[in-house]
């Protein structure tokens, strides 16, 4: 509150200045100077948004492998097609006596096949994998211009017009869930599909899960699904000792996910 | 004070005064607005248009494929999931169109047999099962658990 | 990127890989700019040594050694600008910095350290000269030592004195800032927790201690090539005593990696088994021939024969040499291995990626290339505009 109004405050005099200027008005509008200070309706806005705490758990018992998701997340966001650019991905564990194969074709873009020759391991089973939306995110922390940050109700996002394509918030993000957009040049990844979340929609790929097996809501809302699914079940957070606090929960996981 | 020391002290004072003039006039007007980030961006991000349709946009138009999922076990499934994002379709139906899947190729991507799936979930040897045939010669597409 | 090449990368990859982690982020530019700050605060400490410390064997070197952290810091900045893949949005890190990040203070270290150490100290070091060289030179250049004097003609000798007492203040400020510009470059990945092989709170100390000796073997070695050009016989006094910090240097620098590699080894947590992969399979000629062998212990080596065995002074001058030489490819290496080392293996700890550098493109090895080759340029213009030669007698030359 204290600092919108300071922002209001300081509007006229900034334009006042740049007329005073001249010459630096022609540099000043080289800048993005875009927006207007709107303070009322911002102030609900951001209340309405502190509202909320985006969360995602996910059923690895009942994910299936067919990369569906996968696909959504691509067409939704418009993802690059390439094998290297996902939002999320899905990875396939395959655990035999002596050691445990990991793989993930095309992120599992075109879902997965196995042959019939191929061993039968002990334990089979789909790992999906996004943004983790950490409530202490390291990627944010390292941004330099603040062009990724954490949304007032738990997302976490980046500014596709600010960020400078620096790439340390890539290196910062233990799980690998970001990338360079070639188009765009700049940071890529899982947004929770905040544009859908706020027109009241789940994002893509939990529409279009078929099983059922990602459960997206409200953390802070006792009787979100969410809330129900994380009572009933005891799950498990990547890369806990990482101390990033995630926001999307596995259920069905074993030691070899990381 | 010493000739040198004061003649940088002019020009460090200037660079001083350059510097935060340029800050304050570069900043952009909505950064800070709700934590070290520009404030417009969540506007922006949030107003994004969406490719998938809302799920029961289908409804509407294709009653009787939708009365025939609701029946089966695919009656929870987004009807996109399979016919890819309708949102330029939804909105006009003339202009875009959205996908017909493959009926051989495409359902055994979930229900071919796979030994990473889940145990209980619904698979298939497909070279044992189809003989060569396409799914939808005997499963009712939109309710595949009802034979034709 | 064409399809072939990135078809190339993905069968390179053993185990897996993330698919976002298979192409590399930070490229060989990433390299250089440790690198090349690394030669910038190591040689500004060396300038240093001289006159804190008054050792006079170094007198020589001492303007030597600030024009070349000059033309390195001013190179310093361009592989850093070259890798965003948005460069003009830069000023974003100035005006809107983000005070947890450690790259964002890079722009207000590297001002403070531009503005506040070296060009300062350079500033008073070279007044007289400036006052001198506009009144023999006519022209652009007696108009532009004109405009260096700042328009302070002062140089009687309370003028002079003062200079001489603001450049030991400067040292005094510039000593820890040489230690903060590398230190921070060092925590810059020390500091990423996510990537254990750059995780390490020794990393920043490593870093300042690789550039010192970085930067005595890159003056060393211009003070060398420079003699052997003007035809001026080599101060064996000056290069002994370079040769004898650079093996103090060393010492304590390979102590320090030491101690990294013993304290990883012993502690051994969950990377270690894909760091050891890491170290004996992509990085071993890099790390173990490159990095260890010629860039380390070598050098150690005939360094330490030099303190510990009589050495003829022409054999001594072969080994500086080579010594300089050597010291450049170990830790342009050293960065090698710490910049694309680290990006390397998986965060997934089960595979391996490969990095491959293209010869033409933004981030290829032509870029590379002349973005070395700029401050070597820039260090020439400066020793024809700037001549840091004072004419010292050689106490000893290699005529002894």
């Amino acid at each position: 509150m204290e600092s919108e109004k300071l922002t209001e405050s300081q509007c006229p005099t900034r334009r006042d200045f740049i007329k005073l200027l001249g010459g630096a008005a022609a540099v000043a509008a080289a800048f993005p100077l875009i927006g207007k200070a709107a303070a009322e309706t911002d102030e609900v806005k951001s209340e309405q948004w502190s509202h909320h705490k985006w969360g995602m758990a996910i059923d690895v018992e009942k994910c299936i492998g067919c990369g569906r998701c996968v696909v959504a997340c691509k067409e939704e966001n418009g993802v690059p097609k390439e094998p290297i650019y996902f939002r999320t991905w899905v990875e396939r564990y395959r655990e035999y006596d002596d050691d445990t194969v990991v793989d993930s074709p095309n992120g599992g873009y075109d879902g997965f096949t196995s042959s019939e020759e191929e061993r039968e391991p002990i334990r089979g089973f789909f790992v999906p994998k996004l943004c983790n939306a950490c409530e202490k995110s390291p990627c944010e922390q390292v941004c330099p211009v603040g062009a990724t940050f954490k949304t007032p109700d738990g997302a976490v996002l980046v500014d596709a017009k600010y960020c400078i394509g620096c790439r340390y918030c890539i290196q910062a993000c233990p799980y690998g869930c970001r990338f360079l957009n070639p188009v765009t040049n700049v940071a890529d990844k899982c947004t929770f599909c905040y544009h859908r979340i706020h027109k009241g929609l789940k994002p893509a790929c939990v529409e279009n899960c078929p099983t059922g097996a990602r459960i997206f809501g409200d953390l802070k809302n006792e009787k979100d699904p969410l809330r129900i699914f994380l009572k009933e079940h005891k799950v498990f957070v990547l890369k806990p000792n990482l101390n990033t606090y995630p926001k999307v929960f596995y259920y069905g996981i074993d030691k070899e996910v990381r | 004070m010493p000739p040198q020391l004061s003649r940088l002290m002019i020009i460090f004072g200037l660079l001083a005064v350059l510097f935060i003039v340029s800050r304050w006039v570069a900043q952009p007007p909505s950064f800070n607005r709700y934590g070290h980030y520009r404030g417009d961006a969540l506007e922006e991000i949030s107003s994004i248009a969406t490719n998938y349709a809302a799920l029961n946009s289908c409804a509407d138009c294709h009653e009787d494929e939708w009365k025939q999922k609701s029946e089966g076990p695919h009656s929870k499934m987004s009807c996109q999931s399979c016919h890819g994002p309708g949102q330029a379709h939804v909105t006009d139906p003339s202009e875009a169109n959205i996908v017909l899947p493959a009926a051989d190729k495409f359902c055994v991507r979930c229900h071919s047999k796979n030994n990473s799936r889940p145990r209980n979930f619904p698979q298939i040897v497909v070279k044992e099962h189809t003989e060569g045939k396409k799914c939808t010669v005997c499963h009712l597409t939109h309710n595949p658990s009802e034979m034709k | 990127m064409d399809a072939a090449h990135l078809q190339h990368i993905i069968d390179s990859v053993v185990g897996y890989m993330y698919p976002n982690e298979t192409d590399l982020h930070w490229s060989i530019l990433i390299v250089l700019y440790p690198y090349l700050t690394g030669l910038v605060a190591g040689a500004f400490i060396l300038a240093s040594l001289e006159n804190v410390f008054a050792l006079r064997a170094l007198r020589p070197t001492y303007r030597l050694a600030l024009i070349t952290a000059l033309s390195f810091l001013i190179a310093a900045p361009l592989p850093l600008l070259a890798h965003l893949s948005h460069p003009f949005r830069f000023w974003e890190t100035l005006v809107t910095p983000h005070f947890k990040s450690a790259m964002a203070m890079f722009g207000f270290v590297y001002i403070w350290y531009l503005l506040v150490v070296l060009l300062l100290e350079i500033w008073f070091e070279y007044r007289r000269d400036f006052v001198v060289w506009s009144r023999n030179t006519t022209g652009w250049r007696s108009k532009v030592y004109r405009w260096m004097t700042l328009g302070v003609y002062d140089i009687s000798e309370s003028a002079v004195a003062f200079d001489e007492k603001a450049i030991r203040t400067i040292t005094v400020i510039g000593i820890p800032s040489a230690f903060m510009l590398h230190g921070y470059v060092g925590f810059i990945f020390g500091s990423i927790k996510a990537n254990p092989w750059w995780s390490s709170v020794l990393m920043p100390v490593i870093f300042i201690f690789s550039a010192i000796v970085s930067g005595i073997a890159l003056v060393m070695l211009i003070y060398l090539i420079s003699n052997s050009i003007r035809k001026v016989p080599q101060n064996m006094e000056c290069l002994d005593t370079l040769g004898r910090f650079l093996f103090y240097g060393f010492i304590v620098d390979f102590a320090l990696e030491g101690l990294d590699v013993i304290q990883r080894t012993y502690a051994a947590e969950e990377s270690f088994d894909i760091l050891y992969a890491l170290v004996h399979g992509r990085l071993f000629e890099t790390h173990i021939i490159f990095q260890l062998l010629i860039g380390t212990l070598i050098p150690i080596g005939l360094l330490g024969m030099i303190q510990m065995a009589k050495v003829t002074a022409p054999t001594r001058l072969a080994i500086y040499w080579l010594v300089g030489f050597a010291v450049q490819v170990g830790i342009f290496f050293m960065r090698w291995n710490v910049v694309i080392g680290g990006q390397l293996f998986s965060k997934s700890f089960r595979g391996f990626t490969i990095y491959k550098l293209n010869l033409v493109g933004r981030e290829g090895g032509l870029a590379a290339a002349f973005l070395v080759l700029l401050p070597v340029a820039i260090l020439i213009f400066f020793l024809w505009f700037l001549p840091p030669w004072k004419e010292d007698k050689p106490t000893t030359t290699l005529a002894e």
